[in-house]
């Protein structure tokens, strides 16, 4: 059974359509990506998965994790599958923690939930330094007991990272995971990233507009443009060997910027 | 002599921790100058010394010779009319309530320049790629690529010497900056240009030169081509190892 | 298992009735106040009828304690009430703005002074302050409005010193700067623009602070004496009478209500119109 099944789905605010009629599946173990710019509708597509789209629009086509229907669901049952079955980490760290929070307090939120869904007791302060150690964090209890703002951008997206992971999720969910961050910073998230879904064998959908850093993490590849699905496949073929127009173009694109970095042999 | 001479600069609010620290380098008239750095180069805080916005603790700035004093009215009257920016964010850079005519005219109006505003910034539309007709419109109304234009258009409307972009590409999609780009590039022929930027690939298609900072210091400094096929500085080389390539 | 209806997320949007509402109850107020300019029921000071007379065809709202006609004095109150609190509002925005705009430039050590000297301010009551500056005086309308106008300076200053600040973080800004443009040019052409809209908001809130505490002062004698009474004067006037002629003591009341309500309402919905932001995007 596939862990994220999205079949027919078409997000709409009024009359506009954002997406349209857009269907994917993730199998475990799976990785995808959504390639797009903006207005393509890709993170749209992330809260449709997790049933947290923003008030004002409509969901139409069926959304399954892990079997269950997210579409018209209540929210009070959706929140057993979040974090059971697929947790998120998104774009910006500043504002996805809370700034009143120690770190500490924010990860152990997740841990309690997750070892009392499992029946289990847990050792808080030792799961939460753990955690840290996972993804690499420098000095865990320090950064333990800080708040967000005293520790930089990449450490607060490995907190990001920790978060989700604390609810041992079959999905894990990435929506420009290191675009806000530097350049030094980016490549290290994305090695950790990596090496944590496939030492969990987590699934993983990863959504981007920066194609290199999606060839060099996911299988297969989604092109989104103004909510259409217009090529997928796999990553290699469809970076090397675009078919559609627009996939081309923006490959085309890509390759611009990549070939003044070609160094001297 | 070159256009733009930056000697021993350098600015910080801590005696143990300064924003930049003896940086020196020089632009000659005619090319295109990529800053490069991180989070915390201190590469806004050289861009607004340029600028003068701020003025340096330590070491000077000459443009075309002149020492460049921030706190002199007269003096930075003429600087503006001859350097002029464009900024990173498309959607806080232009005044929302103001139309588009308002925003590309008000170097003309600030400057005291003379002539007819009207046909001056219709022709700034047109050479960055817009309908002279937008006018009467308001920034919410047009794309962030189509909004930078119009950042681009205010910046060139007072025909400067020398442009500086401070991360003028980086908020922007893919295909939105390969254009953006192409009209940088465009404008280098006609102008000096320094493009500031974290992305080494957009620095590689548009400037000559670079210049790339660390912690507030210059750690390499030379041609293009040179520093990216053969880097020197160990932080050189760990950005070009970090920058995510394209499949063969 | 597939949904096939489209399920509404959650609506949104308010609607443009509160615009109309605070248009009508606004213009209700400001028509009589005309009104009374050129016209009234009977003279405000003439002793026209019995004393304490109930409403009737002749006095719809009957007559106060010495024979007046209370409708007539009602209507005044309309412009008594419309008067003073654009006059306090104007000469609060006018003292307000400006120390707030200045306190949005200014170094770390004068802002924190500033900003610290508002707040104080703002902990005394405005009624406290007003009756302060009106003992200073003599009680008349002219007073009554310089003290509410000095009263509500604070909270506008402080106001305008934040969103002040705020607005001097963007880029335009230092665009502004970039392209040569003066501080003076700065504040007038950005920054007054990008706060006004907050500030109106603001303004009709103080707008009703003012009436009502105008009608505050009133209550306790300090405020304008007949014939330029107001709302709050004829309150006080009806509290002998409060169970013979209730009228007398409603009638006042909800005019005041409904003048409060009514700008509020108008703020509301002008606020949304003056955004261009907002014009038919959703």
């Amino acid at each position: 059974m596939s862990l994220l099944s999205i079949e027919h789905l078409t997000i709409r605010t009024g009359a506009q359509p954002l997406v349209s009629d857009l269907s994917l599946t993730i199998a475990p173990g799976q990785r995808l990506g959504l390639i797009g710019e903006s207005g393509s509708g890709k993170s749209l597509t992330a809260l449709a998965a997790i049933g947290l789209l923003p008030p004002g629009l409509s969901a139409g086509g069926s959304v399954q994790l892990a079997g269950h229907e997210v579409v018209g669901t209540r929210d009070a049952n959706l929140t057993r599958l979040r974090g059971a079955v697929a947790a998120t980490v998104f774009q910006e760290p500043l504002t996805a923690l809370d700034p009143l929070m120690r770190v500490r307090s924010q990860i152990a939120e997740p841990l309690r939930r997750r070892a009392r869904r499992d029946g289990r007791r847990i050792d808080v302060e030792r799961e939460v330094v753990d955690l840290l150690g996972l993804v690499a964090i420098a000095e865990p209890e320090r950064v333990a007991r800080s708040y967000p703002h005293e520790i930089s951008g990449g450490q607060r997206q490995r907190v990001a990272i920790a978060m989700a992971l604390a609810c041992r999720p079959q999905l894990l969910i990435a929506d420009e995971p290191t675009t806000a961050l530097d350049v030094t910073t980016q490549a290290s998230i994305l090695e950790l990233l990596d090496r944590l879904v496939r030492e969990r064998n987590m699934a993983l959908l990863f959504i981007s507009h920066d194609l290199p850093i999606v060839s060099g993490i996911v299988d297969d590849v989604i092109v989104l443009r103004r909510g259409e699905a217009v090529e997928r496949g796999a990553v290699a073929r469809v970076l090397t060997r675009p078919e559609h127009g627009y996939t081309q173009a923006l490959v085309a694109a890509a390759h611009r910027f990549d070939a003044g970095l070609e160094r001297a042999p | 002599m070159s256009l733009l001479e930056v000697e021993h600069v350098g600015f910080g609010y801590s005696r143990d921790r300064r924003t930049l620290d003896d940086v020196s380098l020089a632009l000659e008239r005619g090319s295109a100058l990529g800053i490069v750095g991180e989070s915390g180069s201190g590469k806004t805080t050289l861009l607004r010394l340029l600028l003068g916005l701020n003025r340096p603790s330590t070491g000077s700035i000459r443009f075309d010779g002149d020492r460049l004093d921030a706190g002199n009215a007269a003096f930075m009257r003429i600087y503006r009319r001859k350097v002029q920016a464009v900024f990173q964010d498309p959607y806080s850079s232009l005044d929302p309530r103001q139309t588009i005519g308002r925003i590309v005219s008000e170097p003309l109006r600030a400057l005291r320049i003379e002539g007819d505003h009207r046909g001056i910034v219709a022709e700034a539309l047109t050479s960055v790629g817009l309908e002279r007709g937008i006018v009467e419109r308001y920034p919410h109304q047009f794309s962030g690529g189509q909004r930078q234009r119009i950042a681009i258009a205010r910046a060139i409307v007072a025909r400067p010497q020398l442009l500086l972009a401070d991360e003028a590409v980086s908020a922007l999609d893919l295909s939105t900056r390969v254009r953006i780009v192409e009209l940088f590039q465009r404008l280098a022929t006609q102008m000096t240009l320094v493009f500031v930027s974290h992305d080494l690939g957009v620095v590689a298609a548009l400037c000559d030169r670079l210049v790339i900072l660390q912690q507030g210091r210059v750690v390499e400094a030379g041609g293009t081509r040179e520093i990216l096929s053969r880097p020197a500085h160990p932080y050189t080389i760990s950005l070009l190892n970090s920058v995510p390539r394209m499949p063969a | 298992m597939t949904a096939l209806a489209e399920t509404a997320v959650a609506p949104a949007r308010r609607g443009s009735w509160t615009l109309w509402a605070g248009i009508v109850l606004v213009g209700i107020h400001v028509l009589v106040a005309l009104l009374t300019l050129v016209w009234t029921p009977y003279d405000p000071t003439a002793l026209v009828g019995h004393r304490l007379e109930g409403p009737s065809l002749l006095h719809w709202a009957g007559t106060d304690r010495l024979g007046r006609d209370f409708f007539t004095a009602i209507m005044i109150g309309s412009r008594i009430a419309l008067i003073v609190g654009i006059g306090a509002v104007a000469i609060g925005a006018a003292i307000g703005v400006t120390l707030g705009v200045l306190a949005a430039f200014a170094t770390r050590l004068l802002d924190d002074a500033l900003a610290a000297a508002f707040d104080i301010l703002i902990a005394f009551p405005t009624l406290l302050i007003a009756m302060l500056v009106v003992a200073a005086t003599e009680a008349s309308l002219g007073s009554s409005i310089l003290a509410l106008g000095i009263a509500l300076s604070a909270v506008i200053a402080r106001l305008t010193r934040i969103v002040a600040k705020r607005v001097l973080t963007l880029d335009f800004i230092t665009a502004a700067r970039t392209a040569g443009a003066s501080w003076p040019s700065i504040v007038i052409e950005h920054i007054l623009p990008n706060i006004w809209p907050t500030l109106a908001v603001n303004f009709a809130l103080q707008f009703g602070i003012a009436v009502i505490a105008e009608a505050s002062l009133s209550y306790l004698g300090l405020g304008a004496p007949p014939p330029n009474s107001s709302w709050g004067y004829l309150l006080q006037a009806a509290q002998g009478t409060v169970y013979t002629a209730p009228i007398a003591a409603f009638a006042p009341g909800i005019a005041l209500v409904s003048l409060v309500i009514g700008v509020n309402l108008l703020a509301d919905g002008l606020r949304d119109i003056a955004d261009p932001t907002r014009r038919g995007v959703v």
